[in-house]
């Protein structure tokens, strides 16, 4: 397999619905359900492919759809993550764009995987101009029949409704997500319980990312064995990588994990650096992730060889960062406005984080306008992460406070 | 007959969430902010009379929301991201030129974080329709047209 471009999702880009099927479109969801496999053989199957969430945080797909408690007479639900929200990443728009057909055939599988009737998009109101594409790519695969009540003369039923928030990145958290469907804010819920035991309405749900779910159709199209043996052991298949920041074509690009450095991601699929900026660092995951030196980017992009190096690969937004000509303050600004990004976006439910990131935020702001000396406020911002960290209902409060520690460690005397 | 249209699109919205109250809510809400550009108190009380769900519980969710708003706006607004990527192409400069410009614009601004268009920085947000590239040229485009 080649290093990147179109792999296996980019592949299945159609401008319409004959066209996906063309490419041989919903063979997958035909073959498991005319073959008669069973709900738990699909498990399986995605357990052995090695697929994992492709959302932030890398959880086993099969395992977590393990997890729906089968015997029991409950509704279950499936919930589809596509509120987007990590600064930097804009992959899933791509597939909501391009691949409708094929994110929809994955979402059925997975319904049937895990006995749910009822599936939702949960479509951030960023993205809303996509919102009717989305519509129209739901009704079609109903008029084909592959949607709606006995698919395919296999007894199951499925339909797909299609949700939109009102803008709030925490809604991107699963269970932030939940509360916002229920019509109440999107205040984080403690776990346990889970999602999948209590999830929408207190009914067992699964949130599973876009990529996640047009994973999908392509394991059972190729067999999970030939599927696990792209990319490497433990991070298996292709990513699709949203490139952005200071380099000459950014875009969305498809990889094959652990084969292309962050620095051949740079180079060869973004073209290099943009003329008469320089090179600061690379944020590999969204900018919850710590920033790598241009000096630590010979890595391979994969969730473990990334993490290695004290970051993440997160949410596949790589952001490369720098400065035009004077790099005084450069950094300092950046930081700032990725705190400001936290500060805003915290729910406010958890202590450490609503007041944590307002006080980061308040010290940068001091510093950047000299109204305290580098040294206080360094002393202040140094104890505070502490204070953070493992203390809240969901990571936001603690990534801001790992990226201002990251970059203190890292840009210190530029930060000066 | 005089037909309320914002009761009838409340109660189409209702039937394609299949009645579940507290899940039309928010889309409700999209709805009602998209058509008249706030949420008053009198809609306020005719959702809440509809689906069921109390004024103050309605006012704690919308409250929440970024693109939910109680005041009217007379103007639209266009959103101008300045999160990382598109600070790093310029987003400064954009929301400079709007600034300097503020009393001959057609429509308001406001900054936003990221909305998912990062490789077309510095990019914005005009009735939820993309702005790719953004520039002072394109702005005042914009403005004649709008």
């Amino acid at each position: 397999m080649k290093k990147s471009e179109r792999l296996l999702i980019k592949k299945k880009y159609s401008e319409n619905i004959e066209d996906y099927i063309k490419k041989g479109g919903f063979s997958s969801l035909r073959k498991i359900l005319e073959g008669n496999i069973t709900p738990d053989e699909v498990i399986e199957e995605v357990k052995r492919s090695g697929l994992r969430g492709r959302g932030g945080a890398g959880f086993p797909t099969g395992l977590k759809w393990s997890f729906i408690p089968r015997k029991t007479s409950l509704p279950k639900y499936l919930v589809c993550n596509a509120d987007e929200g990590e600064p930097g990443t804009f992959k899933d728009r791509e597939i909501l764009l391009y691949a409708p057909y094929l994110l929809i055939e994955g979402i059925i599988i997975a319904s049937y995987a895990i006995g749910a009737e009822r599936s939702f998009i949960y479509l951030r109101k960023e993205y809303k101009w996509i919102y009717n594409k989305i519509l129209k790519a739901i009704k079609e695969t109903e008029e084909r029949g592959f949607l709606g009540n006995n698919i395919l003369k296999s007894g199951f039923n499925h339909r797909i409704k299609l949700f939109m928030g009102a803008g709030a990145y925490i809604c991107g958290e699963e269970t932030a997500l939940l509360e916002s469907m229920e019509g109440k804010k999107g205040f984080t819920r403690l776990k346990p319980p889970y999602p999948a035991t209590e999830g929408l309405f207190g009914f067992p749900t699964v949130i599973n990312n876009v990529e996640t779910l047009a994973n999908v159709p392509i394991i059972f199209e190729m067999g999970a064995d030939n599927y696990s043996k792209i990319g490497t052991p433990k991070s298996t298949g292709t990513r699709l990588i949203a490139l952005s920041g200071i380099v000459k074509k950014p875009g969305v690009y498809e990889i094959e994990q652990g084969k292309i450095t962050l620095k051949e991601i740079i180079e060869d699929l973004g073209g290099g650096i943009k003329e008469g900026y320089h090179i600061s660092g690379v944020m590999p995951g969204g900018i919850s992730a710590p920033p790598l030196l241009p000096d630590e980017l010979d890595v391979p992009y994969d969730y473990e060889s990334i993490d290695e190096k004290g970051s993440m690969a997160g949410s596949g937004g790589v952001i490369v960062f720098g400065y035009k000509k004077d790099k005084r303050g450069e950094i300092l600004n950046l930081l700032k406005r990725a705190v400001q990004f936290f500060k805003e976006e915290s729910c406010g439910k958890c202590t450490p984080c609503r007041e944590g990131t307002w006080t980061i935020y308040n010290i940068l702001e001091k510093i950047s306008k000299k109204d305290i000396t580098f040294e206080k406020g360094i002393k202040v911002l140094k104890n505070l992460p502490l204070k953070m960290k493992g203390l809240c209902a969901c990571p936001l409060g603690e990534s801001c406070a790992i990226i201002t520690e990251s970059f203190l460690k890292k840009y210190y005397d530029e930060l000066e | 007959m005089n037909k309320n249209p914002i009761k009838e699109k409340i109660r189409e919205i209702l039937d394609y969430y299949e009645g579940n109250k507290n899940l039309a809510l928010i889309p409700v809400l999209n709805m009602i902010q998209d058509e008249e550009g706030f949420i008053s108190d009198e809609r306020i009380k005719e959702i809440s009379g509809i689906l069921g769900i109390k004024k103050k519980r309605i006012i704690e969710t919308l409250t929440f929301y970024h693109f939910l708003k109680r005041e009217r706006k007379s103007k639209k607004t266009l959103y101008i991201c300045t999160n990382i990527s598109c600070l790093l192409g310029g987003a400064e400069k954009i929301m400079e030129f709007l600034k300097e410009n503020k009393n001959e614009l057609n429509f308001e601004f406001k900054e936003c974080e990221c909305i998912g268009l990062c490789d077309h920085a510095p990019a914005g947000l005009i009735e939820f329709k993309p702005l790719k590239n953004l520039s002072p040229e394109k702005i005042k485009e914009l403005n004649e047209k709008i």
